[in-house]
């Protein structure tokens, strides 16, 4: 029996540096009806980089995710994922150029194990087609066996081994982010884009899933986009950030330079209610 | 290999493929083998009566299985599975008795040209809600169930007459020869359908209906699938009209109507939604339950039992299925296979169940 204390291979790769994952989106305006969701954004990521998005409620940060994979159509702009234009493809070819993300509302699949959750995301690397699969070839076999491997080693790299049978609805919150978070690792993405990872969790699970995405940009050079409301813990990991208000970019630089910006200090330092 | 072994403390696997084999142990696979040595033997067993019943139920059965994999996997609802059956046995019907073609080519072909009726009619709903297919569906049986009456190539209404009656030089006025190829597509289909299940595709139909857009947001496109689901429905119902023309040898319009439909949808909730092994028991029900209320009928009216008109076959039958349904939705969810597998699980717990 394989024990799977080794690193997971999605990510091997992306450490080697084989993995070029930037991202530009030029002045993306969305407008639901008559109101302004997104004003003119331009931002760019570039491969390693650790992107944060703050801002308070309804300043359009899930807006601009939902642009970037595709679920929301912009009116204005384009982005561009690797020098190729992305705007107008549907969500599943975005997805399939290595754009993955987990969802503010977890989206797991309910009904199912943990298990198979993770090896859902693993579909689109599968390499048989559906008359093999009918037949369950061989070679099926084998690339089950193969996904399974993967999943495992992010299963291991999550610590989630005890719970990898249990149905997701069935989960804390906390552990369902996590399990959120090994889906969207699975996909194995060149570019990860996690809304709100942190909130609404367990002090200890918190800790967890912190020192997992940090791991996973530092050791691993994975690119990530985070949103997050508590600012110390922003401040504490990302390599850059950007403000939010009302749909416009309010501000940007390095943690130090957001922290004493005067517009960030007098939205959110100044009254901590608004966290 | 799986060894015929008691495992006292439970069956744990040690590898991931040995996690993809249908049966944990030994003695699942020897009591598959003794179900089908049985179902092999069973036609020298029993009289002609029960055979032309278990080759009805097995064809049902088989479309049963395809209507599964939309309804049951995919969660969308089809109402037009009685066309796509109907246009398998016409299909198969018109080859045969015009074309002169043998069966076995001619059934493959019917399932092949269900796909593209059922797929060019369904595009348009595959990119709306869930909702929209069952209407289109249905629009596309009403239309199915009168076309066929008003044209001359299916005969109208007194439907087409099979002459050949030989499959690759067997006498297919034995029933028995049309048992064992029910019997063998039947096992084949459900076998692959089973596979399916197994694989990727499988989890994707079910991502499928749990949650669409998270579905979408993992890379696999929800039209695709919807169509592959609808497609695959539509080939096993084919593939069982065509079955069903080989079984009768003579279809009229009104096997094919809207009732049809809805006792295939009867089949799958009674069997147990999403069950493969559910979907075969409901067929074997339903065809049971037709045969028994026509029996019940005959009684009624000869002894006087029931006002005579009020009571007609067609009536009872639609009564008591609603009746059923209703009854199984109440207390048994899932089914007959929810039922079987309970007694499954009392045995194997025995003695602390
Ligand atoms: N699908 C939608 N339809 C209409 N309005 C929306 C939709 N999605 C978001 N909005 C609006 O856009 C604004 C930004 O929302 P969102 O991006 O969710 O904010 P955040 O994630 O920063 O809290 C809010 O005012 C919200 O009401
Ligand atoms: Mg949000």
């Amino acid at each position: 029996m394989r024990s799977f204390q080794r690193d997971p291979s999605v990510l091997v790769d992306i450490r080697l540096d084989k993995i070029q994952a930037d991202l530009k989106m030029n002045k993306i305006s969305l407008k639901f009806g008559g109101m302004t969701a997104l004003n003119k954004i331009d931002l760019t990521v570039k491969t390693g980089d650790f992107l944060s998005i703050i801002g308070p409620n309804g300043a359009g940060k899930t807006s601009l995710l939902n642009c970037i994979t595709g679920n929301y159509q912009y009116q204005g702009g384009n982005i561009l994922f690797n020098d190729k234009v992305i705007t107008g493809l549907p969500t599943h070819q975005i997805i399939n150029l290595g754009i993955s993300r987990t969802s503010q509302n977890i989206e797991l699949f309910q009904g199912i194990s943990v298990l198979d959750n993770l090896l859902l995301a693993r579909h689109m690397h599968k390499s048989y087609n559906f008359i093999e699969a009918s037949l369950f070839s061989r070679s099926v076999k084998k690339n089950e066996v193969y996904h399974r491997e993967i999943v495992e080693e992010l299963i291991s790299f999550l610590e989630i081994e005890p719970i990898r049978n249990t149905l997701v609805e069935e989960l804390s919150q906390g552990m369902q982010k996590r399990v959120a978070l090994g889906r969207a690792l699975a996909l194995g993405p060149k570019l990860l884009l996690l809304d709100e990872p942190f909130t609404g969790i367990t002090f200890e699970e918190k800790e967890a899933m912190i020192r997992f995405v940090t791991t996973l940009n530092e050791v691993w050079n994975l690119t990530i986009i985070l949103i997050e409301h508590d600012l110390p813990v922003v401040l504490n990991i990302s390599k850059k950030i950007v403000v939010f208000d009302f749909g416009v970019k309010v501000a940007e630089g390095s943690p130090d330079f957001i922290q004493d910006h005067p517009q960030v200090i007098e939205a959110y330092l100044g009254d901590s209610s608004t966290f | 290999m799986s060894k015929l072994q008691i495992y006292s403390c439970g069956a744990f696997n040690e590898s991931y493929i040995k996690n993809l084999t249908l049966f944990t142990t030994g003695f699942g696979r020897i009591s598959l083998c003794c179900g089908l040595l049985f179902l092999a033997v069973l036609p020298f067993l029993c009289c002609p009566y029960v055979l032309f019943l278990l080759n009805t139920a097995g064809i049902y059965a088989m479309a049963a299985v395809g209507l599964n994999f939309l309804t049951g996997s995919t969660g969308q609802i089809s109402l037009g599975q009685g066309a796509s059956f109907g246009i398998g046995a016409y299909t198969t019907a018109i080859l045969v008795s015009k074309l002169e073609l043998s069966f076995f080519l001619a059934i493959p072909a019917a399932g092949t040209l269900t796909v593209l009726f059922a797929i060019g009619f369904c595009i348009p709903a595959a990119r709306l809600r869930f909702i929209y297919l069952a209407f289109i569906t249905l629009a596309g049986q009403l239309i199915f169930d009168h076309l066929i009456k008003w044209m001359p190539l299916t005969g109208g209404q007194e439907g087409l007459i099979i002459n050949e009656s030989s499959f690759l030089g067997l006498d297919l006025n034995d029933d028995r020869i049309v048992y064992y190829i029910v019997f063998l597509c039947l096992v084949a289909f459900t076998w692959m359908a089973v596979n399916l299940t197994r694989t990727s595709y499988g989890r994707a139909f079910s991502a499928l209906r749990i949650n669409p857009r998270a579905t979408e947001a993992l890379g696999i496109s929800v039209v695709k699938f919807r169509m592959l689901s609808i497609a695959m429905s539509s080939f096993y119902t084919g593939l069982a009209g065509g079955l069903f023309t080989l079984h009768m040898l003579a279809i009229t319009p009104e096997l094919f109507n809207l009732w049809l439909s809805i006792e295939f949808i009867a089949m799958i909730i009674i069997g147990g939604l999403g069950s493969i092994s559910g979907s075969i028991m409901g067929a074997c029900f339903i065809v049971i339950l037709n045969e028994f209320l026509i029996f019940l009928t005959d009684i009624a009216t000869k002894n006087d039992l029931l006002i005579d008109p009020a009571l007609t076959n067609l009536a009872l039958r639609e009564f008591s299925l609603g009746i059923i349904i209703v009854l199984f939705i109440l207390f048994q969810p899932k089914g007959l296979y929810g039922i079987w597998h309970n007694i499954i699980l009392y045995f194997r717990r025995w003695p602390f169940s």
